[in-house]
């Protein structure tokens, strides 16, 4: 599955969101390759969407509502919704998806749109929602498939009359902070073959080692069930299991903490399990240069019809080497007491090989910038 | 855009930076983009911890009214932005303020017609919390060549107005 637009009023803190993640221009020079269905070759979308921002600026927000929406289409549970909805805000919230899907060597176009209601004098919830399907062929591409999009009448139903025949074969990987209740979570386990379990502890070897360099191995453990041992340098090894909390264990760095998560992922992307991935801020307490070497193998990762996509507080990963395109800039203004949530994408303000995106970010060019002269007026000499 | 070392703007008030930061951004942006921050250099004493943040590649472009008789808070703060040796230090001098800037580049006599307010005050408080103050000048026929685009030739302030500071800030 990859997302090619999300338009959301009143879900979370969006009113009147809109952003875009296909591209039209071919890109003869891009270091990411395959940014196109396999099965369509003209179908070009953004395998690498990095979300820049200040710090409530919607990044997480717009996470969130990507997974909610998908896991809601996937799951067929209205349920799956209750998150991005404010449960205090009974005004019509509406989301629209565009997205593509390959299955069986066919590529399928969507367009869905969901809008939920509620009655005036009992406050019950409806969800209605409709959507249109085309199949593409060679020669389509997502911009010449908008109009058509556009010109369909949507008739919304009950939204399990409409996702009755939807077919449910994508998948996604999501991590947030807030899941911070799952980083003891190992992914393998004894039902996977010796290759996989292979590939997965080497893949956790080298990101826990490169955490922290005094860790010189990390295993299964022989003793206890969902459990891996973490060898040390002289030191006692220690077991994270499944359903004990990392954050109680000593020893392990803030960073390092954070090694399974990112194991899981890398591992994921590596085999293709999902096809949409979403990484919240999982870097806040890693080196830059690990965060980069993450970033750039993921991406490497990433096969057809696969999507990363990727938050970070990190202006470096700016000057790496991907299009201008991947990079997304997100900022919240107060507008007469409203919150307003906008995004900009960096291929709209320039493309020319010569300029940076950080230099652009460094100096604003994406007016995304924090206001911080709430924090230097707390030394002024008036307020001392 | 090139890569031009940062730039950081010290604007006298907040309807300034509103300005800036809708005309220093976005497809057709008309000034260079850099980081604005509200700080009025005329009176108040620039504290330590706003430059110490600041590399020693960044151009300082400050943005100010000469609407008053003394600039003797600005000629402190500039030798201790001297001392500090910023890559350079650029003067925009609004004449004799934004207000004035606004009417000499658009077709309004007289700024309170903007918003159809009562006075100067007003019109500010309108203007920092438009939704879309382009949409809104460039109605009034704004022209931004003529923004910013006068030499100031009264002292105290004469001393550091310069015409290629004036043709820095623009974009090429």
């Amino acid at each position: 599955m990859v997302i090619l637009r999300i338009k959301l009023n009143n879900i979370l803190a969006f009113k009147n969101f809109e952003v875009n993640f296909g591209y039209s221009r071919k890109l003869n020079k891009s270091l990411i390759e395959g940014e196109y269905l396999k099965t369509v070759p003209s179908f070009r979308y953004k395998k690498l969407i990095v979300l820049i921002g200040s710090n409530a600026s919607g990044k997480t927000s717009l996470i969130k509502a990507l997974w909610r929406t998908t896991l809601f289409l996937n799951n067929k549970d209205e349920s799956k919704l209750d998150d991005i909805l404010d449960a205090n805000n009974k005004d019509d919230s509406q989301i629209e998806l565009d997205f593509a899907n390959e299955f069986e060597d066919k590529a399928t176009l969507f367009r869905t749109k969901i809008r939920i209601t509620y009655d005036r004098q009992t406050n019950a919830r409806t969800v209605g929602m409709a959507m249109y399907s085309k199949k593409l062929s060679n020669g389509d591409s997502y911009e010449n498939c908008i109009e058509e999009l556009d010109a369909q009448k949507y008739d919304y139903m009950d939204w399990k009359e409409t996702l009755k025949d939807f077919p449910t074969n994508f998948g996604w990987n999501v991590v947030l902070p807030s899941t911070e209740k799952y980083f003891d979570h190992v992914t393998i386990s004894d039902t996977n073959n010796e290759k996989e379990t292979k590939d997965y502890y080497n893949i956790l070897n080298n990101v826990m080692k490169t955490l922290d360099p005094s860790i010189i191995e990390v295993s299964k453990s022989l003793d206890s069930k969902d459990a891996i041992a973490v060898k040390f340098k002289n030191r006692e090894p220690i077991l994270i299991q499944t359903g004990h909390l990392i954050s109680g264990i000593p020893f392990l760095s803030s960073g390092t903490k954070y090694g399974i998560q990112i194991s899981n992922i890398l591992y994921a992307i590596k085999n293709h399990q999902n096809g949409l991935y979403l990484v919240d801020e999982q870097f806040s307490y890693v080196t830059s240069d690990i965060e980069v070497a993450i970033l750039t193998t993921m991406t490497s990762l990433l096969g057809s019809e696969e999507q990363l996509f990727f938050t970070t507080h990190n202006s470096n990963i700016l000057d790496l080497r991907f299009p201008f395109h991947s990079f997304y800039f997100m900022k919240k203004t107060m507008i007469d007491g409203e919150a307003l949530i906008t995004i900009s994408c960096a291929s709209d303000l320039e493309n020319r090989n010569n300029v940076s995106p950080k230099n652009m970010f460094d100096n604003d060019a994406f007016a995304a910038a924090p206001d911080v002269d709430k924090i230097y007026s707390l030394g002024d000499k008036e307020n001392e | 855009m090139s890569n031009c070392g940062k730039i950081h703007y010290y604007v006298e008030g907040k309807c300034e930076k509103v300005f800036l930061d809708e005309f220093k951004s976005g497809p057709g942006a008309y000034f260079k983009p850099g980081r604005v921050d509200v700080f009025n250099f005329v009176n108040k004493e620039i504290p330590s911890q706003r430059l110490i943040a600041l590399g020693a590649n960044t151009t300082l472009v400050l943005v100010y009214d000469v609407d008053v008789e003394n600039s003797e808070t600005l000629d402190f703060n500039i030798q201790k932005l001297k001392k500090a040796k910023f890559k350079k230090i650029i003067h925009i001098q609004s004449i004799r303020n934004f207000e004035d800037e606004i009417v000499r580049s658009t077709n309004i006599t007289n700024i309170n017609k903007v918003f159809n307010t009562q006075s100067v005050d007003e019109f500010k408080s309108f203007f920092v919390k438009h939704k879309d103050i382009k949409s809104k000048l460039l109605t009034f026929n704004l022209d931004l060549s003529l923004f910013w685009s006068v030499s100031n030739t009264n002292e105290p302030f004469a001393k550091y107005s310069k015409q290629k500071d004036l043709l820095f800030i623009r974009k090429k």
